[in-house]
């Protein structure tokens, strides 16, 4: 009897042990540590960069730490102090997430601040950002208005849309007059800040049923009844990822007559409607730094990182970032033809140094229609310009 | 007046020709005409789908294929208001041919990707004016 005691308790003792999480690396120990925070959009790509960076001979590591826009903002303007264990993430080389700590005895300050939103959609900053903050612009995130598959309605307008998120089950709108079926994120969400100012609802005055992200909407929206009464809002990526259940609409904004999807149609990829402007609601991902007085990043790591996202550094043959974001349906900066300095504001004609919408198409369709090169002596007068492979214009 | 090319003109056999285009155009664009078929007063989201009207684009606010300049002349395809100035840079349907330089002429650049217009006219409570109303 007593060896069973004995047993028993060692039993309980070892069971008690594998109950404790293991003790994960002090983040600050890896190698050449980044500290990124704020949208849990940017995730994908940030693991597809911490993979090769992880790789080269003197390797720098991504530790991420995803919070939301706002609060990613907030930690490189306000220099919040990050701590806690197991809420960091880094990436060995096969993309396998590793997490680490960072003990509250040695909290860190963010190199780097992710953002779905500019600065001044999360706080008031009459005199912009601080001189040695800076902003560096990466891919391009289009919002999205969605319906539970079946729906009949394919199109909404931005009217529609103020009208719907503006009164709720007063919007007027039928067949989107009940809250219940009307799904919505929180006043801190990039993709309900985004559409508010696309539609002129500001984000803490949203009417519906609220949800706690977007796999929650997305969620709630799937099980909602009747089909025909469902909306709910969306960051592309999110809900072309999820087509079979949803339904995109086209968006018709202020000033238009006719509603556009993001893509070319409702079923492509390329985002023809975000990189030429024809669909509105889109923005840059933002990402927040402290910079010197030359404009470049304090930390040489965080440049590096800043350089590929952004793409202002050319990323090397095993790097691919252009089709890698083609993939999770977000736009490469050099794919754009416009661009906008604030939230919703104007957009203006854009050609990247280096630009890549053809080679972006290829990659998000599997097709294109452009004409392939090798050098820019092999292209029309019109595409003039041999870039990622493919005849490009000026 | 705007009339279409709908009311006036009729195909093989007696019927409409806007049904017959749009039968035998659904075997050649699948695509598109999923989105004619929803709808059975829907004849046209963009100017492809007119390539059968000699001279004709879509007006996509009726959906229907019209003559260019019955087509709406100061709104483009995306409908929105284009430069009056700019009479050298318009395009099929009124939409923006030139390479453009301000919002305007961005979101009224000639496209052929397919569009859906939403009908305002389905917003039911509005301001005495007719505008929005203003926020609880």
């Amino acid at each position: 009897m007593r060896c069973l005691r004995v047993f028993l308790c060692t039993l309980v003792t070892i069971g008690w042990l594998d109950t404790r999480p293991a003790a994960a690396a002090d983040c600050a120990d890896l190698p050449s540590p980044v500290f990124v925070t704020g949208s849990t959009a940017a995730k994908p790509i940030l693991m597809q960069l911490a993979r090769y960076l992880g790789s080269l001979a003197a390797p720098i590591t991504i530790v991420y730490q995803g919070q939301g826009s706002c609060l990613g903002v907030d930690a490189v303007l306000s220099a919040t102090l990050l701590q806690g264990t197991a809420v960091f993430s880094t990436w060995d080389s096969s993309g396998t997430e590793v997490k680490c700590d960072v003990s509250e005895v040695s909290p860190v300050v963010a190199d780097i601040g992710v953002s779905d939103v500019f600065a001044s959609t999360c706080f008031s900053l009459p005199g912009g950002l601080p001189t040695n903050v800076a902003d560096f612009l990466g891919p391009v995130q289009a919002m999205t208005f969605v319906t539970r598959k079946g729906s009949p309605e394919m199109s909404i307008s931005a009217e529609a849309a103020y009208n719907i998120f503006g009164f709720g089950n007063n919007s007027g709108v039928a067949p989107w007059d009940d809250e219940t079926a009307i799904f919505k994120r929180d006043a801190l969400s990039g993709t309900q800040q985004m559409i508010a100012a696309a539609i002129g609802v500001p984000a803490v005055k949203w009417r519906g049923t609220g949800t706690t992200g977007s796999s929650d909407l997305q969620n709630k929206l799937v099980g909602a009844m009747p089909v025909e009464k469902t909306l709910g809002i969306l960051a592309a990526d999110v809900a072309q990822d999820n087509r079979a259940l949803l339904n995109i609409l086209a968006y018709q904004h202020t000033g238009q007559r006719c509603g556009y999807y993001p893509d070319r149609d409702a079923n492509s990829n390329e985002k023809q409607n975000v990189r030429d402007g024809h669909y509105a609601i889109w923005g840059p991902m933002h990402f927040l730094t402290r910079i010197d007085g030359n404009g470049v990043a304090i930390k040489r790591a965080a440049a590096e990182v800043i350089g590929y996202l952004a793409g202002t550094k050319t990323a090397p043959a095993q790097l691919d970032l252009v089709a890698f974001e083609a993939q999770h349906h977000v736009v490469s900066p050099c794919a754009m033809r416009v661009k906008r300095d604030r939230e919703l504001g104007p957009m203006t004609p854009f050609t990247a140094a280096s630009a890549c919408g053809c080679y972006y198409e290829k990659m998000a369709n599997g097709s294109t229609a452009c004409t392939p090169c090798t050098r820019s002596s092999d292209c029309p007068v019109q595409t003039a310009t041999c870039s990622y492979g493919y005849c490009e214009s000026n | 007046m705007k009339q279409s090319i709908r009311a006036k003109q009729k195909g093989l056999g007696g019927l409409p020709l806007g049904i017959a285009t749009l039968a035998a155009g659904c075997a050649l664009l699948a695509g598109a005409c999923s989105l004619l078929l929803d709808t059975s007063v829907t004849q046209c989201t963009r100017d492809k789908d007119c390539q059968s009207f000699a001279g004709t684009v879509c007006d996509v606010q009726d959906s229907v294929c019209v003559k260019p300049r019955d087509a709406g002349t100061n709104f483009a395809e995306a409908g929105a208001p284009v430069d009056a100035a700019a009479d050298t840079c318009v395009g099929p349907a009124g939409c923006f041919s030139c390479a453009p330089s301000n919002e305007s002429e961005i979101i009224s650049h000639c496209t052929d990707t397919i569009c859906v217009p939403f009908d305002n006219k389905r917003l039911t409570l509005m301001a005495d004016d007719g505008s929005l109303r203003p926020l609880p």
